[in-house]
């Protein structure tokens, strides 16, 4: 089930009424059952795969606290970790790694041929799974117990608002919000429908109008100029961003209705001095997630390795990232192209902490913050190239012909397209600045007189429906 | 020792890391509270406090530390 369809705006009324009139006790048999059918919605057999996860992290964790010895330990988080990889990578990257193993023997001169899989990949399993891993360490590590109630334990990777495309949401957030008694509350109402408005301005406003010039242009790659596919990149990076940061208000403003808090996702990444910067900022559930349990155990494992551990971490952060998206080789240069830069963003820190130091006066560097921005950014726009490109090749093909700067007109498509997804990236962009600097009083959605910000949400909605794009289809992020 | 003086000497080895002579650790101090430490910056402080101290850390134990307070008081343990 969409947030954007009609079953949805059926379904979210009836399921926050019955939340709110089922006892405490009986609340989260009532929230994972409707989850189950949330997710039974798109299809039947997607909850068995969920469900087996959830089972086996819920026994695995109980028996990690219940084993005395650290081998018995070990092995109960072991066999949970190679299930959860193990069925993800089953649905995710079977298929991709057959054909690879397959090109390498071809090489080889050996006819391997390991048949295709025909799977269709269960929706939300890379987000699940990662739940579930993230919280299974954190019991392994003794930082959290193990939560024995299994309706909340359901409830916690089934949520629906966070079940297709997160955030990767941390067992020791969640739980105890679950352990608390929730009662109905005008504010969480309030502002819980003010952020999934907002969400779905980014989504069916911006993104989704961005999308018809992007895929006008993606999907014609060889009849563009220059400057129509620098443009296109550059209108993708913000479409992505609409999106994915879309669904993320709307995820949280649907939990919020219900009293629930969801982790921020993103904190105006565009606005990052690098490229580090840039992922505290970008996908914060996976990013954070990714440096908790996997970039700072080997950092820590390997430094005595010096700089050399922190590369090795980097590089392995990054490919798991990357490779995270799915099962392409675009998605892991996109990963190792971060890498990369982080690696030497790392490197020259201090120097570079250095040279701002002596920079005084006030105008140069505010020069330097915003060339470093913009090439943050650009950096950023260059290495999404690979990840909306479907090919290598066309990845290849779209930034050579960007490089050759031939000449050529700006492919508009049609007007109202183009002038309408500028419009609204620049109300997002002023709406982000104002939320890091509080420069200006742009205040659109806030006042303190109630109707006037009443007015003002009812001026957003109609914009929603005036100029959404309703037919714009799914979420970027479902797809991982 | 003291956990004063194992504070105190953790300190010089923060200024050193972190090259700022000013820098003044308490209990509380965490990588919110000082600008550069991050995780290359964290490696360094952590090989050059097992080097200083003659101690190693266990994996689990680098992972669980939320501030200096905690990286002290663990090293006052491991010194006995």
């Amino acid at each position: 089930m969409l947030f954007n369809s009609f079953e949805f705006l059926l379904f979210f009324p009836a399921v926050v009424v019955l939340f709110y009139l089922t006892p405490h006790r009986w609340r989260w048999l009532m929230v994972s059952l409707s989850s189950a059918f949330f997710m039974a919605f798109a299809r039947l057999d997607f909850v068995l795969v969920i469900l087996s996860i959830i089972m086996v992290n819920y026994l695995s964790a109980i028996l990690m606290e219940r084993s005395a010895g650290c081998y018995g330990k070990k092995w109960a988080l072991a066999a949970s970790l190679i299930l959860d990889i193990g069925l993800l990578s089953y649905f995710k990257y079977f298929n991709f790694l057959a054909d690879n193993f397959n090109s390498l023997f071809d090489l080889l001169g050996l006819n391997l041929d390991i048949p295709h899989l025909s799977v269709v990949l269960p929706l939300g399993i890379s987000f699940y799974t990662f739940q579930a891993i993230g919280y299974n360490i954190e019991v392994y590590r003794g930082s959290m117990k193990a939560e024995r109630n299994l309706p909340l334990f359901l409830t916690y990777l089934l949520f629906f608002p966070k079940l297709i495309a997160g955030p990767i949401e941390r067992a020791q957030n969640f739980l105890p919000q679950l352990h608390s008694r929730i009662s109905l509350n005008f504010h969480n109402i309030n502002s819980g429908i003010k952020l999934m408005i907002w969400g779905f301005f980014k989504k069916l406003v911006v993104a989704d109008r961005i999308d018809i010039y992007v895929n006008a242009v993606y999907g014609n790659i060889e009849q563009h100029s220059s400057i129509t596919l620098f443009t296109a990149s550059v209108l993708f990076a913000f479409q992505i961003y609409a999106d994915f940061s879309g669904y993320t208000d709307i995820a949280r403003g649907v939990a919020r209705v219900m009293g629930f808090r969801l982790m921020e996702n993103f904190e105006r990444p565009f606005l990052a001095l690098s490229v580090s910067e840039f992922w505290r900022r970008w996908h914060i559930s996976l990013s954070s997630w990714a440096d908790d349990y996997i970039f700072k155990p080997i950092v820590a494992q390997k430094r005595y390795w010096g700089n050399w551990g922190v590369l090795y971490g980097v590089i392995i952060t990054f490919f798991v990232i990357g490779i995270w998206h799915g099962p392409s080789w675009n998605f892991v240069l996109f990963g190792l192209f971060q890498a990369v830069v982080i690696f030497y963003e790392l490197l020259t820190k201090k120097s570079r902490k250095r040279f701002r130091k002596k920079l005084t006066s006030p105008l140069i560097k505010g020069l330097h913050n915003h060339s470093t921005r913009i090439l943050t950014f650009l950096f950023i726009t260059f290495s999404m190239v690979f990840f909306k490109a479907p090919t290598f090749d066309d990845a290849m093909m779209i930034l050579s012909r960007v490089a050759t700067f031939e000449t050529g007109t700006l492919f508009l498509g049609s007007l109202s397209t183009f002038v309408f997804a500028w419009s609204g990236i620049v109300f997002l962009v002023l709406a982000e600045i104002r939320r890091e600097y509080g420069w200006f009083d742009f205040g659109f959605l806030s006042n303190k007189y109630m109707l006037v910000r009443l007015l003002k949400y009812s001026l957003l909605v109609l914009i929603i429906l005036m100029i959404g794009v309703f037919d714009g289809g799914q979420f970027i992020y479902f797809q991982f | 020792m003291e956990l004063a003086e194992i504070f105190k000497q953790v300190n010089e080895i923060f200024k050193d890391i972190f090259e700022e002579d000013d820098i003044v650790i308490e209990a509380e101090t965490s990588a919110k509270d000082i600008d550069g430490w991050d995780s290359l910056t964290h490696m360094q402080m952590i090989t050059a406090v097992e080097k200083h101290f003659k101690i190693k850390f266990e994996l689990n134990e680098i992972l669980n530390f939320k501030n200096a307070g905690d990286m002290c008081r663990l090293i006052q343990t491991k010194l006995g």
